[in-house]
């Protein structure tokens, strides 16, 4: 394969990576499939776009899982990409310029201290 | 969740802290009191990847701090990890202070903390491995225990030639540290939350002693060489010198 032809599989990778960060902890980057990207464009909630993310297999399933119990309760997830960035819940309906790859999808819950 | 009861709870008995990240947390809190009266702050336990031992603490962002309490959003937190991440740092734990009062653990801040060990259990991994030894039932069953598992093995050929048995457990527990200081100085206090698959998921926290690295730790660095030093130089000189600080270490 020459370079060039190298660079142009890398960049068409690159186009599909969403990059998902779970609070503190360090990211991963997820490489979706053309027609993963294809059904990602086309949910309807933010949940639903998460388990699509969720169910690559690439993923260790401790992490999945623990993105999970995140999501389960009262947590907040953030889009960061080319178009700017949101804050939603799992339940929000799906911003779809939010979801144009490449994008990072943050998840997490509050944290809080206290003497109670 | 439930408090550790046996020695498979938690490979850590203490939290390894240096004096400057310590002495940083404590900083914290006494300046976030000066500045504003009784008041509570929080943030990260920083680690080097691939170390335990706490180097350095961060100050979320965005903390809506008072007398009782200190809150930082979900978004905030989110921000808080690129900014661990820019750092080339490590997230093993958070830590917050109680103003001037006693360091403990409220049910605010066990919640919180098993949160924060959901959210790093993954990357925060302990690996280690024992080695099970039989026991020889009556019936020349093999027992292998540890705790409340057992495990039997009868060899169905009673004419089979002897046979040596090793059973070897691995064990990968995620964990997450907490820590509790205030403005006064006084012992910080804190816990351990560890997150264990070896035989179904088990969530546990236990409270750990903190142990305060005060000069450089050799351990830890002769951890790191051991990890990421390989020596290809042998030389005949090489080997006597080594056996030589072999037996000097061990007639001392």
């Amino acid at each position: 394969m020459k370079d060039g032809a190298a660079a142009v599989v890398d960049d068409e990778r690159e186009r599909r990576v969403v990059r998902l960060r779970h609070g503190i902890a360090p990211p991963l980057d997820v490489v979706l499939s053309p027609d993963e990207a294809e059904a990602l464009a086309e949910c309807s909630t933010v949940g639903q776009a998460l388990e699509l993310i969720l169910a690559k297999p690439s993923l260790d399933p401790r992490f999945v899982a623990n993105v999970r119990k995140t999501i389960a309760g009262p947590s907040v997830v953030v889009f960061e990409g080319r178009s700017g960035s949101e804050v939603a819940n799992p339940r929000s309906r799906v911003d779809r310029r939010l979801v144009e790859l490449p994008f990072e999808v943050g998840v997490s819950k509050a944290v809080r201290g206290g003497r109670r | 969740m439930s408090s550790a009861t046996d020695e498979t709870a938690s490979p850590f008995r203490e939290l390894r802290i240096t004096e400057h990240a310590l002495k940083k947390a404590r900083r914290y809190a006494r300046l976030v009191v000066d500045e504003f009266g009784s008041a509570e702050c929080l943030g990260f336990l920083l680690a080097a990847p691939g170390s335990t031992v706490v180097d350095d603490v961060s100050l979320a962002p965005d903390q809506q701090a008072s007398p009782q309490s200190v809150a930082v959003s979900g978004e905030a937190v989110l921000r808080a990890g690129r900014e661990i991440e820019a750092a080339g740092k490590r997230a093993v734990g958070w830590w917050h202070s109680h103003g001037t009062f006693d360091p403990f653990h409220s049910g605010t801040d066990t919640s919180s903390a098993t949160e924060v060990l959901v959210q790093l259990a993954a990357s925060n991994i302990h690996r280690s491995s024992e080695e099970l030894r039989p026991s020889l039932a009556a019936d020349g069953a093999m027992v292998f225990e540890r705790g409340f598992e057992t495990l039997r093995l009868t060899l169905d050929d009673a004419a089979a030639p002897p046979v040596r048995l090793r059973l070897v457990r691995r064990l990968e527990v995620g964990f997450a540290f907490s820590l509790v200081v205030n403005a006064r100085g006084d012992e910080p206090y804190a816990e351990v939350y560890t997150l264990c698959w070896s035989g179904g998921e088990r969530l546990q926290r236990e409270r750990v002693a903190v142990e305060v690295v005060r000069a450089i730790d050799e351990d830890e660095l002769r951890r790191q060489i051991a990890e990421r030093v390989r020596f290809t130089g042998q030389t005949e000189a090489h080997s006597r010198l080594r056996a030589f600080r072999r037996s000097s270490a061990e007639a001392s």
